[in-house]
């Protein structure tokens, strides 16, 4: 399961510690980057995963690949959690935390699948409309599937705005093949 | 035969279909299958999900959201799991588990979720409702007054049922347990009363035996047949009782009355402890759960009699019960034994040596009783359940020789073995309340104790069809159910007389 109650407990550590010292706003674009760094990296993956490696090096490690201008907290939290030998759960720490980034700054984030490649101008209205929708500031993380043949789904948390024609297709075979209508 | 196919028909249908289509856009909660096997599924997602509530997975296959823990949802598959995969989105269907019900259901044979399985068309009623209801509290209840009669002699005799009372039937396999239930069917045919047959885990084909059996006797008019066979999933199973009770609560609340066969909650139990396990729920005695109890006693609790102001309704339910080698001392026999209001206990030694239907007079019970009785029946027959039951604890010694026994055991011996003979009876031929109460008024009474054993069951036929001939006065008085009076009964007693009189002039 990637979603562990201890992801959860650190995650809500490391903010509740970045609130008291102001520099959670600084938080965001450090995390950002480990978990794209991370997500990019099988050997660094497998690197963290290894019991073999002393944690030392892998303290080392990390901080060589935090930025500079991260607040002191990011890097002493990385230190916390692998002297916790709770490196194999930041993936999951890190998605947690800035999920909760995203709750404190009241932003939703939409998964958004298109047929079609959007243009800036379809992507902008998408995001005003859902953020009338779903009544918080939207940011969306935009995909391509074609197997959706036209238009577009967009999930916030679980709720999915589907519009796409493949669903409409669906809905025509369920009311064609409805008994009541012959 | 086949009917023209007209094009513009065609086009007609498919353009009005059409028409109900609105191209909007879909909004609807969804999760993601973190996992799938043994008819379960752990869904990742949908924080709102409500207990109980409908899930639709790809494939047209339904779920029904159980578990709600804090990071997923334990979700149970009425359909084939190898259809869903790792990953599939699982959509809300914002509704809780319901089924069909109403007048449209009689006649038909369905599966747990209301979808017919005997080819005659979809199913067309608009009402529905929830598979898991609560029962009807105090205020809305009465206590049973009216008698659900099951046609069979010794049933209605010693262990009547009521309109709202739950019997269980229990005994051993191939006793004729389902038998009774059938009759009990076939019996309500003038009565008004809408039956249900839940088959949980049987055989498909034995089933069709059954679904033909009825039809033949034309009981199926008013009566529905919910089959999750054995094999089903085990959720499906687990769903049948609620299914078939909902079907039939729909009768006891307005106003009509219904009786509903649990055939059998053994299987049913099998399949609750199934699906928990694979659910992970921690298991209890025998790998049951900790709510193997409430599984069952939720489910009895909804027959019921209603109040005169919630309309007089009622719904009766049988619920059967296997054993093995006789053993009712079992986890789920005696659980369900503590739920309902009285028990018919079937015995093979008894199956085996002729006395059909199997019931054992002295080991059963109805804890309504009188109440489940016509005055009539209640007068002729009050002390048969002890008389009967003193003869068979006399016949056990008795077997080491009657000789030395005095003579007013051997009467006892002599009359219990004629009741015995007289309460016999063969499936399918459920009797109507005046014959019921002749012939045990006629055993009774010891007007048949100068025909010998062997011909009894004859002269019970030669004495019905002497009353349908000749004293039909007197049927329509029984079958008014009012206490008869000393001179009634002598008149009835004087006219079995006389109908011995013929039939022994004919045999001899």
């Amino acid at each position: 399961m990637k979603h562990t109650r201890a992801a959860r407990a650190y995650a809500k550590a490391l903010l509740h510690a970045a609130k008291q010292e102001q520099s959670a706003s600084q938080l965001r674009q450090p995390l950002e980057n480990l978990q794209r760094t991370l997500e990019s990296s099988e050997p660094l993956r497998n690197f963290l995963a290894n019991p073999m490696i002393a944690p030392s090096a892998k303290q080392e490690a990390l901080r060589r690949l935090v930025d500079e201008e991260a607040p002191p907290i990011a890097l002493a939290f990385l230190t916390l959690l692998i002297e916790r030998k709770r490196e194999r759960e930041l993936e999951a720490v890190l998605e947690e935390a800035l999920r909760q980034l995203d709750e404190a700054e009241g932003v939703e984030r939409a998964e958004v699948v298109s047929a079609a490649p959007l243009t800036e101008r379809q992507q902008a209205a998408l995001s005003d409309a859902l953020t009338k929708a779903v009544g918080r500031r939207t940011i969306l993380n935009v995909a391509r599937d074609p197997s959706l043949i036209a238009g577009f789904t967009a999930r916030v948390g679980d709720t999915v705005y589907d519009g796409s024609l493949r669903t409409q297709l669906e809905r025509i075979r369920k009311i064609l093949s409805q008994p009541s209508s012959a | 035969m086949a009917q023209q196919v007209r094009p513009d028909e065609i086009s007609r249908i498919l353009r009005e279909s059409l028409e109900q289509f609105e191209t909007e856009i879909d909004v609807y909660d969804a999760g993601s299958v973190l996992q799938v096997g043994d008819g379960i599924a752990r869904v990742h997602g949908l924080q709102n999900v409500m207990a109980a509530e409908l899930l639709e997975f790809p494939g047209d296959v339904l779920g029904m959201a159980l578990n709600l823990e804090e990071d997923n949802v334990g979700a149970v598959l009425f359909g084939d799991s190898a259809h869903v995969k790792e990953g599939d989105p699982v959509k809300r269907a914002n509704r809780i588990v319901e089924v069909p019900v109403g007048e449209a259901l009689l006649g038909r044979v369905v599966n747990p979720l209301g979808r017919p399985l005997d080819g005659k068309g979809p199913i067309e009623t608009d009402l529905y409702l929830p598979v898991e209801r609560k029962a009807p509290g105090i205020i809305d209840r009465q206590p049973v007054r009216e008698p659900m009669q099951t046609g069979l002699k010794i049933v209605d005799g010693t262990t009547p049922v009521g309109r709202g009372q739950r019997e269980l039937i229990i005994g051993d396999r191939q006793i004729g347990k389902t038998a009774i239930c059938v009759d009990a069917i076939i019996n309500q045919k003038e009565s008004g009363v809408r039956c249900v047959y839940v088959a949980i885990g049987q055989k498909g084909s034995t089933v069709a035996k059954l679904v033909k059996a009825l039809e033949d006797r034309g009981a199926m008019e008013y009566t529905t047949v919910i089959s999750a066979t054995a094999s089903e999933p085990a959720p499906i199973l687990w769903l049948a009782p609620y299914s078939g009770c909902a079907i039939a609560e729909y009768f006891r609340d307005n106003g009509m009355h219904s009786l509903v066969i649990y055939d059998d909650l053994t299987k049913h139990a099998w399949a609750y402890r199934e699906m928990s396990l694979n659910l992970r729920r921690p298991a209890g005695r025998e790998a049951y759960p900790g709510d193997v109890f409430y599984l069952h006693s939720r489910l009895l609790e909804r027959a019921a009699k209603m109040s005169d102001e919630k309309g007089a309704g009622s719904m009766t339910a049988l619920p059967i019960i296997e054993t093995q080698e006789e053993d009712v001392t079992t986890y789920i026999p005696t659980n369900v034994w503590s739920i309902t209001d009285g028990q018919i206990i079937m015995e093979p030694g008894l199956f085996y040596g002729g006395v059909r239907p199997a019931v054992n007079v002295g080991l059963s019970v109805s804890r309504l009783m009188g109440n489940a009785q016509t005055d009539a029946m209640k007068q002729v027959s009050g002390p048969l359940r002890a008389e009967l039951a003193r003869f068979r604890e006399i016949q056990s010694f008795a077997q080491f020789g009657s000789e030395q026994l005095d003579a007013s055991t051997q009467e006892q011996l002599r009359r219990g073995e004629q009741l015995t003979e007289l309460l016999k009876q063969n499936q399918f031929e459920p009797l109507p309340h005046w014959k019921q109460l002749l012939s045990i008024f006629a055993g009774r009474q010891g007007l048949c104790d100068d025909i010998p054993t062997d011909e009894i069951r004859a002269f019970e036929t030669a004495m019905h069809d002497h009353f349908e001939e000749h004293e039909t006065g007197l049927v329509e008085r029984i079958e008014t159910g009012e206490k008869l009076s000393d001179e009634e009964l002598d008149q009835i007693a004087a006219a079995i007389e006389n109908c011995k009189k013929g039939f022994q002039a004919v045999a001899a």
